[in-house]
Parts: structure tokens; C-alpha cells; sequence
């Protein structure tokens, strides 16, 4: 009975045993059996509730070789992950770490805005405002709708059709249509929703005034920077520095809104405020123009000053160009004359003479010097711009007239060193430092080069030049009894955080006494009042003080002689003569009407002094000149002499 | 290891499942709230720089039609011309006024000086006192030659007869005189 061998198929278990077994020894385990595939062969009922078991059996049977090489399988790929890992952790890391941020982090630079221009009143002159750009990407548009986008397009964009199909037929992916349209006009564009056309933020320097004070403000390049003028010479504070975003994107680019954005604020630059006055500016400009219109000059050009500050409140020539528009810009001409050209001042220098020899007491208002028609000195001889007899004229006399023979006389009682060292203290021939590129110093010879002829011209003004804010200067010093304070545009720079930084004023330059300015003042009131050369410039009710000039020019075609119709005819006054509060100082380039500076250049200070005394609010004192008289009427019966003259 | 087979699985189980799906709905409600946030902002933002557009835009028109030439093209087209010389009304405390300055009516001449060129009449508006003796003036200085020798070797100038520009008379626009040598002066 013990070596009974189970049946071939073993019971399953749960099955009832055969009942022939009940006292034998307990049966052996039921073997495994080695392959399902004998399993078909019984499949009974309760197979469900077994299964489970039965499955897990023969999983763990398979182990020993499996195992092994499974074990192996998993090292190897551990082996070449972990191998990866040093490799990307160790090595390619901080390379891989920033193409990481690069696709994860973008950064954008953030505009400063370009800081404004204002004038001394605070009106802006120039300032920055945001605009759009509209542009186009040819390959989305079919050749086909073209036109009808050019048809839609022109008139939104101000430009012409043809510009429109010629930017779609480009090549490539992006076509500029237009530039700086404002925001509203963008928005019609948007608002069409044609494919292909896209805008893009840009910002557009404005100009409201557009010619007025351009020479001064200068105007910008395409790509925001200055590139004249004001916004040339104070790029670096106008402009401020541009700053940075940094945020994280998904893979679309879309900003992900819980990202910490990192920042670098961009410093936005400081607004400059000029010292001039635009609306004074403008009239200046205005009158200038008719003026060479006119008179048919080759230009003329305007400075004014402030008589207290030596601040520049205008600073004009004609024919300005359009800031707005680099194209006006006439390459021939400088771009800001009145600080860039010299000319010959004529006898509107003649102020320095006279200032030195009532300052070095050689003669007074009233002394009598008998003055030829001409005067032979230095191996020339010099004329009168006017034929008369041997005449005993006042020194206030030769001044309101103009004698070129009388002027010289005084100069030579003062002898060369002491006119050049007033000539010197008024500043001729050194640059005032003025905040303007391109600033001209004039000339002055120095007295080592002087040749035997030099001192028979430089008294009056010729063989020597200047740049009308010099000979602004000039009599803003006789104007402030004296004191010549370096002319100055720039009133102060005020920073983004609202702090004003006043420009430093220039210390002011004592050239001759108050009482001698004073002196030359009423001097020069005479040149105004009947019986002078700058009749013109009188406005009735005030005191005016101030000098014509008629200045030969060098005629190329002559060898660079003084040619006899060629002139620069000037003006340089002040109002009120007795208590001055501006300066003006006015040339006219060869004007072919009007021979003289009090033909051309006296009426039109005649006018912007008019205009200034009305804007400014400046009311007559109500004193009256103090007439002196311009020749030594000792002896003459004042009935056959010309009025005023005694 | 083993769990213990007798470990109360079903309610270890509810409490992870609500544990996992509460988490994932306050997830879920908390980005949608922000995306909701999101898009207000950018809808705020969107509307907030078109106003800040319009703003500019008024304050360029604005700028635009302050600036001096607009304003004198305004004036102009309104008729009115630049005051010429200056006069200023003193009130006293009694009620006097005295007028500071000679205040004259402007001659049409001045009327929109852009366009029309500025001429010599200056002395148009002047007082008669001005206009006469700036005529003796002429005639004192001017009948002669107008020539100036330069030292630098200027030709002196032919001997015509000068008419320095004489001054205009009241009506009437001088025409300008014939350009000659004039000088220094």
C-alpha cells in the first residue's frame, strides 16, 4: 500500500478524496504539474476561486535564471542612466542649465524714455510719445490680395499704394509699411484683421514746433538717438539707460502668470529746460524769414539775451529746417548759424572802442574831434560811408553816425595794446561755452600777427569775427553795466525722480566800469534818435540804445578782397536803454536791398524788441533820452543844420 | 513586506481617493482662478494702454495746436495782426490812467506776417515826429558818395550817387533804392 503511486492525474485539491485512501498514510503533496498544457485536459468547476495561487507558483519556479538576467538587464540600463546622469549633472551642467533657462526664461529689454526739452517756461519743445509701426509678413499674404490690401492700407497708413505692393513683393518674412503711426490709427489697422499684418511698439520723437528753435534742439536719428543740436550735445542725459524683464514662458512663449518676474527697471532720462523762450523763438524765426524774403539776403541769423543772466532767450536764423523732418536739412548750410558762423561785425564793434576810451578817459561823450573824410594810417587810407567836409564832430557824434575816420582817431589816442585787451574782456575770439556743438570762437588777430594795416581796420570791426551770440554778448555786457556773463542755453536738468539740477552760472567777467557802461548806454541812445544811423530801431515811447554795422564782405572773386556790394549788415541793441532787460543782436548775409545795417537789420530789431517788450511785460520808464549833441556847433547858425545835430 | 491582512483597507482607501481628488480640484480651482486672474489683467492691461494711448494722443493735438505757428495761424485766420509798438495803461489808485509808451493802430501791412513778407514801413507806424526827422536825417547824410577804402585792398566804391534808402513815407510801401557802395557804418 506505501508504494502505491498516486494516480496518473492526481486529484486537485478540494476534490473529494477517493474513498479507498481513508487509512492509508496521508498522500504525498500533488506534484506541479510541468506543464499547463496538461491542464486543458481537467478543467473543473472550482478553477476560479484557485487560481490565483496557482499562478504565483509558477512565476517563483522561473526565478534562478531569470532573476540573474533580469538583474543584469536592470543594471546595465541603471548603469547607463546613472551614466547620463554624470554626464549631464557633472560635466555639460551649467551649458545645459542655461539652454534650459534659455527655453524656459525670456528676457525683454525695457525702453527708458527719452527724457522731454522744454523751453524756460516749461512748454515742451520736444518730447517722446509711443506710436506703432506697422509691418508685414509678404509670405502670409497671397500674391493675389495685394492689391486689395494696398487699396485698404494707403489711406489708413498715409502712404501710397505702390509703397504697400512693393513692401508685399518682398521677399523674406518682414516688410516695414509704415512707421510711427499713432496709437488710434494702429487700431483701425488691427481692427481690418488682415493676415499677415502686424504692428509693433515704437516710439516717435515730437517736435510741435517743428521749425521753431530746431537749430537749437537739434533733431534725432531713426533709431532714437540725437544727432544734432541739443539732443545731440546731452544725448547722455537725455537719453537714460535701458533696462530688463526677465520672466518664464511655456513652450508657446505665453507668459506664465505665477512666475516671479524679475526686473531691472529701465532709468528713464532727464527732461533738459532751455532757457529760451519759444514763443519769442518763433517770432524771431518768423520775422527773419520775411525779412530775407524781402530784402533778398543770403540769411540772417538773431541772437537775444537775457541783460541779468547772460541767458540765451533766442537763438534764430531763417530758412530753419522742419525737426520733425531730417529731409529739410540743408546739408549747405550749418545747422544752427547764429553759434556755427562767424562773420565780420562792421561798425557795430565799434561799442568796444568807445567802451575803452570812455573807460580809459580818453574822450567823453562831448569831446570834439574834427574828423576828415578820410584818414591815410597803416599805408591805407580809410573813408568815411559818406562823403563829408573836415567836420569837428562829438565822440557821440562819430558813434550815432558812424564815422569810420573818427573812430579810428579815438583808437589811436589808446594806442593798439589797450583796444586789444578790451577787445579781449568783451570775449572776442574766444567761444562763449555755450551748451551747442559746433560752436565757433571768431577771430581775432592776435596782436604778435598784426600787420601795419591791422589796427587801421580791426576799430571798426573789420578783419576780425564773430558769431552773432559774441556780438550778443557784447552788448550784453555794456547792458549789465559792464559784467559779461558767458551766454548759457540750458536752464537746468531734472532727473526722473523729479530732483532739478540747476545749471552752474558762469561767473561773470568785469570788462568796464557801471559808470562807463553807463556812459556808452546813453552813447548809444543817440544812434536811435534822429540824426544817427539806427533811426529805424526806435520805438516810440522807450529808450533805445544800440549800433548798426555795415561790414564789407570778401568777395571770393576777388582774391578774397573786400568786395563793395557785398555787406553783412547788423544790429546789436538793447531795451530799455536805461534800465536794459534784453539784448539783440541781428545780421543780415548780403542783403540786395537795404545797403546798411540800419536799412535791414535796424528795423527788425525795431520789431522783435517790440514784440519782446509786449511779451515780456516791460513797460516804458517814462524817462527821456538826454540828447547830446554830434557836432560842435560853435559858430553855425543851428537854422542850416539838420535837426539834432546841436 | 506584508500588509496586514486583516488592515482595514476600504476606509484607507476612501480617504486617500478624497485626499487625492480634494487636492486636485483645489489645484484646479486655484489655476483657474489665476488664468482667470490672468486674463483680467491682460484685459485691464489691454485697456489700460489704450487710454493711456488716447491720453497721448490728446496731449500730441494738444502740443500740436499750442505750438507758436498753429497759434499764429489761428490768429491769423481770425483776423488779428501783431501789436507793433508797445503801450501800457498806468491805473493810479484815483482811477487816472496815464499811457506809458506811443501806442499806434497797425497798418495792414503787419497783417499775418508768415505769409506776407515783412517790409521797410517800419517807420510807417511811427510817430510823425519819428517819420520827419528821420527824413532830415536822409537828407543830411545822404547826398553824397558812398564809399569806404578797406586796408585789405577793397576797390573803392565807383562814385554813384547815394540814395540811402530814405525812409518811407506814411502811405505808401518804399520800393527798395538802388543797392550801392555803401560801408562802415
Amino acid at each position: 500500500m506505501t508504494a502505491r503511486r498516486p494516480p496518473a492525474n492526481p486529484p486537485r485539491r478540494g476534490s473529494a478524496p477517493p474513498p479507498a485512501r481513508r487509512f492509508g498514510p496521508p498522500p504525498p503533496p500533488p506534484r506541479r504539474p510541468r506543464r499547463p498544457a496538461q491542464r486543458p485536459a481537467q478543467r473543473p468547476v472550482q478553477r476560479r476561486a484557485v487560481r490565483p495561487k496557482r499562478r504565483r507558483h509558477l512565476r517563483l519556479g522561473a526565478l534562478d535564471g531569470r532573476l540573474r538576467f533580469g538583474f543584469a538587464a536592470v543594471c546595465t540600463l541603471l548603469l547607463v542612466i546613472g551614466g547620463r546622469l554624470v554626464q549631464l549633472q557633472g560635466v555639460d551642467q551649467s551649458g545645459l542649465a542655461r539652454q534650459a533657462a534659455a527655453q524656459r526664461v525670456d528676457t525683454i529689454t525695457l525702453h527708458a524714455l527719452r527724457g522731454s526739452i522744454l523751453d524756460r517756461f516749461g512748454v515742451p519743445l520736444a518730447y517722446t510719445s509711443d506710436a506703432q509701426d506697422i509691418t508685414a509678413d509678404p509670405k502670409q499674404v497671397k500674391p493675389a490680395d495685394r492689391l486689395h490690401y494696398a487699396e485698404v492700407l494707403a489711406p489708413l497708413l498715409h502712404v501710397s499704394q505702390q509703397s504697400i505692393l512693393d513692401g508685399l513683393a518682398k521677399p523674406g518674412q518682414y516688410a516695414l509699411l509704415a512707421t510711427a503711426l499713432t496709437p488710434t490709427a494702429a487700431q483701425q489697422v488691427e481692427d481690418l484683421g488682415l493676415a499677415g499684418i502686424y504692428t509693433q511698439a515704437t516710439t516717435e520723437r515730437q517736435y510741435p514746433g517743428h521749425t521753431t528753435a530746431a537749430n537749437i534742439i537739434g533733431t534725432v536719428h531713426s533709431d532714437g538717438t540725437g544727432a544734432a543740436g541739443i539732443e545731440a550735445s546731452l544725448e547722455r542725459v537725455l537719453a537714460g539707460h535701458d533696462g530688463t524683464m526677465t520672466y518664464s514662458v511655456d513652450n508657446l512663449g505665453n507668459v506664465n502668470p505665477a512666475s516671479a518676474t524679475t526686473t531691472d527697471p529701465a532709468h528713464n532720462g532727464s527732461t533738459v529746460r532751455l532757457t529760451i523762450d519759444q514763443n519769442l523763438q518763433y517770432t524771431a524765426q518768423r520775422y527773419l524769414d520775411s525779412a530775407v524774403a524781402a530784402s533778398g539776403a543770403r540769411g540772417a541769423q538773431m541772437a537775444i539775451l537775457d541783460v541779468h543772466t547772460g541767458q540765451v532767450l533766442a537763438l534764430a536764423s531763417n530758412g530753419t529746417f522742419d525737426a520733425t523732418d531730417p529731409n529739410t536739412i540743408d546739408p549747405s548750410t550749418p545747422i544752427d548759424p547764429p553759434v556755427m558762423s562767424a562773420f565780420e561785425p562792421g561798425s557795430v564793434q565799434k561799442s568796444i572802442t568807445f567802451a575803452a576810451a570812455l573807460q580809459e578817459h580818453a574822450v567823453t561823450p562831448q569831446t570834439v574831434i574834427t574828423v576828415p573824410d578820410s584818414i591815410h594810417t597803416g599805408g591805407v587810407t580809410i573813408r568815411d560811408a559818406w562823403y563829408h567836409s573836415t567836420q569837428p564832430f562829438t565822440a557821440t557824434g562819430i558813434l550815432a553816425e558812424s564815422s569810420n575816420v573818427g573812430t579810428l582817431k579815438i583808437a589811436h589816442m589808446l594806442g593798439r595794446r589797450t583796444w586789444y585787451r578790451y577787445e579781449k574782456a568783451f570775449g572776442v575770439g574766444t567761444k562763449t561755452g555755450i551748451e551747442l556743438p559746433g560752436e565757433s570762437s571768431g577771430w581775432v588777430p592776435p596782436l604778435k600777427d598784426w600787420s601795419a594795416s591791422s589796427f587801421a581796420n580791426l576799430p571798426f570791426g573789420q578783419g576780425e569775427s564773430m558769431t552773432v551770440l559774441q556780438l550778443a554778448s557784447i552788448y550784453q555786457t555794456i547792458a549789465n553795466d559792464g559784467v559779461r556773463i558767458p551766454p548759457r542755453i540750458v536752464q537746468s536738468v531734472t532727473a526722473p525722480d523729479g530732483s532739478v539740477n540747476a545749471t552752474k552760472q558762469p561767473a561773470g567777467i568785469r570788462a568796464i566800469k557801471p559808470s562807463t557802461a553807463q556812459t556808452l548806454r546813453t552813447m548809444l541812445e543817440s544812434v536811435t534818435m534822429p540824426g544817427g544811423t539806427g533811426v529805424k530801431a526806435a520805438i516810440p515811447g522807450y529808450r533805445i540804445a544800440g549800433k548798426t554795422g555795415t561790414a564789407q564782405q570778401p568777395d571770393p572773386n576777388h582774391g578774397g578782397a573786400y568786395s563793395s556790394w557785398m555787406f553783412w549788415d547788423t544790429f546789436a541793441g538793447m531795451a530799455p536803454a536805461d534800465n536794459p532787460q534784453f539784448v539783440v543782436a541781428i545780421m543780415v548775409d548780403n542783403p540786395a536791398h537795404g545797403v546798411e545795417g540800419g536799412d535791414v537789420a535796424a528795423p527788425l530789431f525795431h520789431d522783435v524788441a517790440s514784440y519782446e517788450l509786449q511779451h515780456a511785460h516791460i513797460p516804458p520808464t517814462g524817462a527821456l533820452s538826454k540828447h547830446v549833441p554830434l557836432e560842435d556847433c560853435h559858430g553855425l547858425n543851428p537854422a542850416y543844420l539838420p535837426a539834432n545835430v546841436c | 513586506m506584508t500588509i496586514p491582512k486583516h488592515a482595514p483597507r476600504v476606509p484607507f482607501a476612501l480617504l486617500i481617493t478624497a485626499l487625492v481628488i480634494g487636492g486636485m480640484s483645489l489645484l484646479l480651482m486655484l489655476n483657474t482662478a489665476s488664468a482667470a486672474n490672468e486674463v483680467k489683467r491682460h484685459d485691464i492691461a489691454a485697456q489700460d494702454e489704450s487710454v493711456a494711448a488716447q491720453v497721448q494722443e490728446l496731449q500730441n493735438e494738444v502740443a500740436e495746436s499750442a505750438a507758436p505757428q498753429n497759434l499764429a495761424a489761428a490768429a491769423a485766420a481770425l483776423g488779428m495782426v501783431p501789436a507793433l509798438n508797445p503801450a501800457f495803461l498806468v491805473v493810479a489808485s484815483n482811477g487816472a490812467v496815464r499811457v506809458l509808451g506811443s501806442p499806434a493802430p497797425v497798418t495792414p501791412l503787419y497783417v499775418a506776417p508768415p505769409p506776407a513778407p515783412h517790409t521797410q514801413a517800419a517807420t510807417t507806424t511811427a510817430t510823425s515826429t519819428a517819420t520827419s526827422t528821420a527824413t532830415s536825417t536822409a537828407t543830411s547824410t545822404a547826398p553824397s558818395t558812398a564809399t569806404a577804402s578797406k586796408s585789405a585792398g577793397a576797390p573803392n566804391g565807383t562814385d554813384s550817387s547815394t540814395e540811402s534808402s530814405a525812409p518811407s513815407s506814411p502811405t505808401s510801401t518804399p520800393t527798395p533804392t538802388v543797392t550801392l557802395p555803401g560801408g562802415n557804418r
